[in-house]
């Protein structure tokens, strides 16, 4: 993911008052996060909601912003806590699991071409259904690392766990998306 | 090379180190390490495949609106002044100290053969700057002078450094 360049030249024009610098930060910023709200709530209406509301608050935390950690990874904080928030709010038990788990299955079912088992659209299909099936907190962290770009220090900034539960959270993540992928690949194997 | 070697190296491996012999071949031949590695390549080519959503023109509206109507003024106010303070606080106790400490300092640690040779040339200018600071010792020997004079010199430094910060916002 590039960094948006200038980036704290944007920063300063926003906080001296030039409130269009904000959008351009944004308009940067925003399919990141999005994209990374739609992993984690699995629903873009409700992703958007989140997304929107991660900008107002950063839109509010942006004239206090000091350049202690990269815009980025301060972004993608905002974005952690308000769908922690959300979630802490909407109460236990609201990620459907085996909602997830059952369009894992009826994806795979569809891919059941065996010429097109191994074109890269098909890996890709099956990493995206597998990401769905991952738990929450390793879905988040191998979001951030391989969508994201962001190292497993810059990981344990933005969702506030100390470095070792970052990589294991990775090593966890990678194996159980390996498990998954293979699971769903070699439904289509003859 | 066994699968689990393989593996453990895939994981492992950052930065594009070189993998160990035979890595490689075992890849090669392994269907499902063939797999484990073909899935970690296209992981790490996420940024460049995955889609790139946005939000509705209708989300991306209400935020900027939220610019004008979220009276970002106060906010930036109260940050720039913060950072003054801050700027101010200690700045504030650096000089103090420095007042506190070096006259101290020079009487017992400096030897007087270089305190000779520094007053021959600092002297002139040590001589005006005593001449300020007598001006205040009346102060010292009041109840609360030292208070009032700590005071004061936050808000003289407070004063210029949130003028310097408003009017030439680009400085950090
Ligand atoms: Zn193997």
């Amino acid at each position: 993911m590039e960094a948006l360049a200038g980036e704290g030249e944007w920063v300063r024009k926003f906080q001296s008052g030039d409130a269009a610098a904000f959008g351009v930060i944004m308009n940067h910023y925003e399919p990141y996060i999005l994209s990374l709200l739609t992993r984690l709530a699995g629903d873009r209406t409700r992703a958007e909601d989140l997304c929107q509301e991660t900008f107002i608050k950063a839109l509010k935390g942006l004239t206090s912003f000091r350049s202690d950690s990269s815009l980025k990874t301060w972004l993608f904080r905002i974005a952690h806590n308000t769908f922690t928030d959300h979630l802490r709010a909407e109460g236990p038990g609201t990620e459907s699991l085996e909602a997830r788990a059952e369009a894992g299955i009826q994806s795979a079912e569809t891919a059941k071409d065996p010429q097109a088992r191994m074109e890269e659209s098909q890996v890709r299909e099956a990493v995206e259904t597998a990401m769905q099936i991952l738990p929450q907190q390793q879905r988040e962290v191998m979001h951030l690392f391989y969508w994201g770009e962001l190292s497993v220090g810059e990981i344990a900034q933005a969702m506030r766990l100390p470095e070792g539960t970052v990589k294991t959270l990775l090593f966890r993540g990678r194996q159980a998306l390996r498990g998954h992928v293979t699971g769903l690949l070699s439904e289509v194997t003859p | 090379m066994n699968c689990q070697k393989f593996l453990r190296i895939l994981d492992e491996r950052v930065n594009g180190e070189a993998p160990p012999q035979g890595w490689a071949d075992h890849g090669a031949t392994c269907p499902n390490c063939a797999l484990a590695l073909r899935l970690e390549r296209t992981l790490r080519a996420a940024p460049s495949w995955a889609e790139r959503p946005r939000m509705s023109s209708a989300a991306r509206a209400a935020v900027l609106k939220r610019i004008q109507s979220a009276g970002l003024f106060w906010p930036r106010v109260v940050a720039m002044a913060e950072e003054s303070a801050v700027r101010a606080l200690v700045a504030a106790a650096v000089v103090f100290l420095s007042f506190a400490v070096l006259p101290r300092l020079w009487y017992t640690t400096v030897p007087e053969g270089f305190k000779k040779a520094l007053s021959s040339y600092a002297g002139p200018l040590l001589e005006g700057f005593r001449g300020t600071l007598v001006q205040f010792q009346p102060l010292l020997h009041q109840n609360w002078g030292l208070l009032l004079l700590g005071v004061t010199l936050f808000m003289v430094i407070f004063a210029a450094s949130l003028s310097t910060r408003v009017l030439r916002p680009g400085r950090t």
